[in-house]
């Protein structure tokens, strides 16, 4: 492939997670200390020069981005303070937003997509602005279609009273806020 | 100066226990606490991951709540929480362009914005403060536990936003000394519990966890302590179930037991792992 001096793609993400992408010199710091380097498609510095090299498909159908735990530890390791996992989350958002979620980053996506909407909550039942958690394991499991896993986690906890059955019903002067600034999060993004 | 608790989503699910405890102490130690009234979910690494501006919003709803009621100090006993209001607080302090955006919309939905006038702090901060308080209290001294202090990630990085020395913590160290607990020394405590992708990529949580319980037993540990409902669960839920499990606790359920407060054994029984056969042989409780 021919080296850019400077690829548009890389500049664009450098501008979106506001991280100096293009002062990485692939020391790899930042994967030695991941937790994840075991895990990890393409090592965290291997991201960073893929990047900087404009190689947009490789960059989007890596599963690295949805391995990321955001521990932190690249941010903090990295002598060019790059904080990696940021642009790894950038890296998550452009391919939401371009439909290129592959295959191993789906659970993540769709976890991140149902832990959000749950927040939001439902109509009849309410529980705006806060987690609920039985909804969101349950359409976890309806999209994933993985109906056992957890199972017997989820009796336990049921068992213990730590998983209400009923969402949270604790916002009651300041109702509509969080929808509303879910709305303007929307529109911004169509924009 | 009364102090807002943010307990978070988690407080009020699977960490009923660290909620409890944390209610207990701090009301033993008369440090005026009252729950933040309508806080709505930060959003967790959901958020961050899906955008930027979405998270900055909800965080710093919080905060305007706050701070229009008189606060001058919010505590987070959730690490995911405190990392990112924390965070919020410090992008509108370095004028960062999303949360700026964010702060103005709050303006328009609330009628009111963030002046960056709050406090943010973890209760392991607050706790620190009123060292001689805790020694006087202490009447069950833990002096035949032996446990490790783990810190995980979102309470020691990024350098920003951590309240301790980023790779070498110390406050929960001290704390657990203060209640006689032998501090066991174990070069894990901050490295990560793979919470976050728990449910959405389990082997990789199962990894993590059993390394760090493993690790806590080299180092001659008998439970890990925790300040994050998120580790706690995660220790808990994916830990090795073929060896003998390591029992966590919350650092404040700890300072219950060696104050001898009578909801102890309510929050134990919460627990996944079983810690009662640990403690009895202990005579603890």
């Amino acid at each position: 492939m021919e080296y850019k001096e400077q690829s548009s793609f890389a500049l664009n993400l450098e501008k979106k997670s506001h991280q100096p992408i293009s002062s990485c010199f692939q020391c790899a710091k930042c994967t030695i200390e991941c937790p994840m380097n075991g895990f990890q498609e393409h090592k965290n510095y291997e991201i960073l020069h893929l990047i900087k090299l404009g190689d947009e498909n490789t960059v989007y159908n890596s599963s690295t981005p949805y391995f990321c735990t955001n521990c932190k530890t690249c941010a903090t390791r990295c002598p060019n303070g790059i904080d990696i996992s940021k642009v790894l989350d950038t890296i998550k958002i452009k391919a939401k937003a371009k439909n290129r979620v592959p295959k191993r980053g789906e659970n993540s996506s769709i976890f991140s997509e149902l832990f959000l909407k749950s927040m939001q909550g439902i109509p009849l039942f309410g529980g705006e602005g806060r987690s609920y958690e039985l909804l969101l394991m349950a359409l976890y499991k309806l999209k994933t279609k993985n109906f056992f896993a957890d199972a017997a986690l989820g009796k336990e906890l049921f068992k213990r009273n730590k998983l209400p059955f009923l969402p949270h019903n604790a916002i009651k002067i300041r109702k509509g806020e969080v929808k509303n600034i879910f709305k303007i999060a929307k529109e911004r993004q169509e924009k | 100066m009364k102090i807002a608790l943010y307990p978070g989503c988690s407080l009020n699910s699977t960490a009923k226990e660290y909620k409890m405890s944390l209610i207990d102490v701090f009301r033993e130690l008369a440090i005026p606490l009252k729950e933040l009234d309508e806080w709505s979910c930060c959003s967790a690494s959901a958020g961050h991951s899906t955008d930027p501006f979405l998270t900055y919003a909800l965080c710093l709803r919080n905060l305007v709540i706050a701070e229009n009621e008189g606060y001058s100090e919010i505590t987070l006993p959730c690490a995911a929480c405190y990392n990112l209001l924390k965070s919020a607080h410090n992008a509108i302090v370095n004028e960062v362009p999303e949360a700026l955006e964010a702060n103005q919309e709050l303006q328009k939905i609330m009628k009111s914005f963030y002046k960056k006038t709050l406090n943010i702090s973890h209760p392991l901060e607050v706790l620190a403060r009123v060292e001689n308080k805790i020694i006087d209290k202490v009447k069950n001294p833990l002096s035949s536990l032996k446990v490790v202090p783990y810190y995980g990630c979102l309470l020691t990085r990024p350098r920003e936003v951590a309240f301790d020395n980023v790779e070498q913590p110390v406050l929960m160290d001290n704390l657990l000394k203060l209640t006689k607990a032998e501090v066991k020394k174990w070069s894990y405590k901050t490295d990560c519990c793979s919470g976050s992708l728990s449910v959405a990529n389990t082997p990789q949580a199962e990894k993590s966890t059993s390394l760090l319980a493993e690790k806590a037993r080299q180092a001659g540990a008998d439970a890990i302590v925790t300040a994050c409902p998120l580790c706690q669960m995660t220790l808990e839920s994916r830990q090795d179930k073929d060896i003998q499990q390591i029992p966590i606790f919350y650092f404040t359920e700890l300072i219950a037991l060696s104050f001898s407060l009578d909801n102890c054994k309510t929050y134990f029984e919460k627990h996944l792992i079983n810690p009662f056969s640990l403690l009895n042989k202990l005579q603890l409780i």
